[in-house]
């Protein structure tokens, strides 16, 4: 287990890349990942590769755990033995924190595989916010949440995406996990001011930034990580770090998923611009 | 400020609902902004690929066998019927053998499919058997330390990733060709019965194929019978040796004196 601290620039680990990962150690651009991100949700099985594999990273790289599946926002009662099983992998695996999105994936009985947007509203303000402090506590330590992709917004929002943001990390006295990707594609998908939106968060707050690339649908974005980041989101993420200094970054690639090599080549990129950040930080 | 006209219950029941009924859709899409409703499909969308993909993924020889297109049918039957329940993606799929099965008995057309029933069971075990727990080794040197008069107490354990079936067809044959990436396979008639045991060698799933006897001896070690209750019902237990041998048989316990 690893003690080093989360810096850097990092990938989120996919299970087809763990042999190569494990099996290049020699290869200086793999040895060079200071992190990984992983998908917790695929590693809470019993056993099998799925598990060895996570113990075998585990003991050369320091991670980080995101979830899918907490389904956060929901009005349905907290799954504490999802939760529980989290905080055992994170203890076991020694995991520097964990993340969730700003999101429900259930109502009722119904269970969705997607992360569906909210009202931004006062009165779900105050719920998240209550659920948020439950994790918390559930877990000892605050968690990171992470603004979401939308495609739809309610007709009755409150508030902009933001200011909703704002209020939630203040009161829940949570981190944030600002997926830069996701805040380009809304800002295009509603048409919005994108420097609005990133001037609204509280950047204090951010404690990891992921970045993606997204699918042209014509008439509106799709974020399918599917694609190399964007120039747009690239000069987006430069000038938030050079603002706010270099904070731990990473690319996330899930649907038609390439050879390692290709996020490496992202994973540089993200890794210079931090290095740029830092010099522009002990310059200023 | 003033409130809004609709709470966060009514949203995520409404946004739930016309996900899982069209007709729903329309009461749904009126709480959004005018421009963004038709975009609404893209999460029918979402949520439908994500699980036809992962029966895709838990069903892969019932896909070759249907074609895509035909799977893809039932699948999308299948995804309405029985929605997701949990936020457990590996745990879908659970009821689609006998899904399959109520298929084939009300469809003429897929008659010929009726071998799929048991190739579907058998790839829903082969889904518990890769995540399945992993377990110690054999202590051989305990079993060797037992003494002679209470081995007959002696109950064996499996390993958590084994799972036997027996079938109507021959479905070790048909796991191989697929395996080989065969495109037809001929389909015999249904005969007495073949055996097959599911386990997990070096974090890969593999089948084997058993006697009779061998089935009979697993399902008893399965059902945690000790040795002498196998005796006593006639159970051949030459292959117990081979079993531990092969570890698929993990542990041991004292069971009741007899």
């Amino acid at each position: 287990m690893s003690n080093r601290l989360i810096s850097g620039a990092g990938i989120g680990l996919r299970i087809p890349h763990i042999h190569d990962i494990l099996a290049g150690q020699n290869d200086q651009a793999i040895a060079n990942i200071p992190w990984f991100e992983i998908v917790v949700d695929n590693f809470l099985v019993e056993g099998g590769f799925n598990r060895t594999a996570l113990r075998a990273i585990s003991e050369r790289y320091p991670l980080i755990f995101h979830g899918v599946a907490l389904s956060l926002a929901s009005l349905n009662p907290l799954n504490l033995d999802y939760l529980k099983a989290i905080k055992s992998l994170k203890d076991e695996t020694g995991a520097e924190w964990y993340s969730e999105h700003l999101s429900f994936s259930s109502s009722g009985s119904s269970h969705f595989p997607d992360l569906l947007p909210l009202p931004y509203t006062e009165e779900t303000i105050a719920h998240v916010s209550e659920r948020i402090v439950q994790v918390q506590d559930i877990m000892g330590e605050r968690m990171l949440i992470e603004n979401i992709s939308s495609y739809v917004s309610c007709q009755f929002n409150e508030m902009s995406e933001g200011e909703f943001i704002a209020e939630i990390v203040q009161r829940a006295d949570c981190h944030l996990l600002l997926d830069i990707n996701n805040a380009y594609v809304n800002s295009v998908n509603f048409g919005e001011h994108l420097g609005d939106y990133l001037s609204r968060i509280p950047a204090s707050a951010v404690k990891q930034i992921h970045l993606a690339g997204f699918t042209d649908k014509d008439d509106f974005l799709l974020d399918a990580h599917n694609n190399p980041v964007t120039d747009e989101v690239w000069k987006v993420y430069a000038a938030f770090i050079r603002d706010n200094g270099p904070i731990p970054s990473m690319i996330e690639w899930d649907s038609d998923l390439p050879p390692l090599d290709t996020l490496l080549k992202e994973r540089a990129i993200a890794e210079r611009l931090l290095e740029s950040a830092q010099q522009i930080g002990h310059c200023a | 400020m003033k409130e809004a006209p609709i709470n966060l219950a009514q949203w995520q029941q409404q946004f739930a609902l016309a996900l899982v009924d069209e007709r729903h859709v329309d009461d749904f899409t009126g709480l959004l902004n005018e421009k963004d409703s038709r975009r609404f499909e893209t999460y029918k969308n979402n949520a439908r690929q994500a699980l036809l993909q992962t029966l895709i993924t838990t069903y892969p020889m019932c896909e070759r066998a249907l074609g895509e297109q035909c799977f893809a049918q039932l699948a999308s039957h299948y995804i309405h019927r029985f929605p997701l329940r949990e936020n457990n993606l590996n745990q879908y799929g659970a009821y689609f053998a006998d899904f399959l099965k109520s298929e084939i008995k009300a469809n003429h057309s897929l008659k010929d499919y009726d071998y799929l029933v048991d190739v579907a069971t058998l790839e829903w075990h082969q889904q518990h058997c890769y995540y399945a727990q992993d377990s110690a080794n054999f202590d051989a040197q305990a079993l060797a330390a037992v003494d002679d008069s209470r081995q007959a107490e002696l109950v064996f354990m499996l390993r958590p990733d084994i799972v036997i079936m027996q079938s109507q067809y021959p479905l070790y044959e048909l796991w191989l060709k697929h395996r080989e990436n065969l495109q037809t396979v001929e389909i015999p008639e249904p005969r007495s019965l073949y055996y097959v045991c599911i386990y997990r060698d070096q974090f890969r799933v593999k089948l084997e194929s058993l006697s009779r006897e061998q089935y009979l001896l697993l399902e008893q070690i399965s059902r945690q019978q000790s040795l002498q209750t196998m005796i006593d019902k006639g159970i051949h237990i030459q292959a117990l040796a081979r079993f531990i041998q092969k570890t698929w048989i993990c542990g041991f316990k004292h069971g009741k004196q007899q």
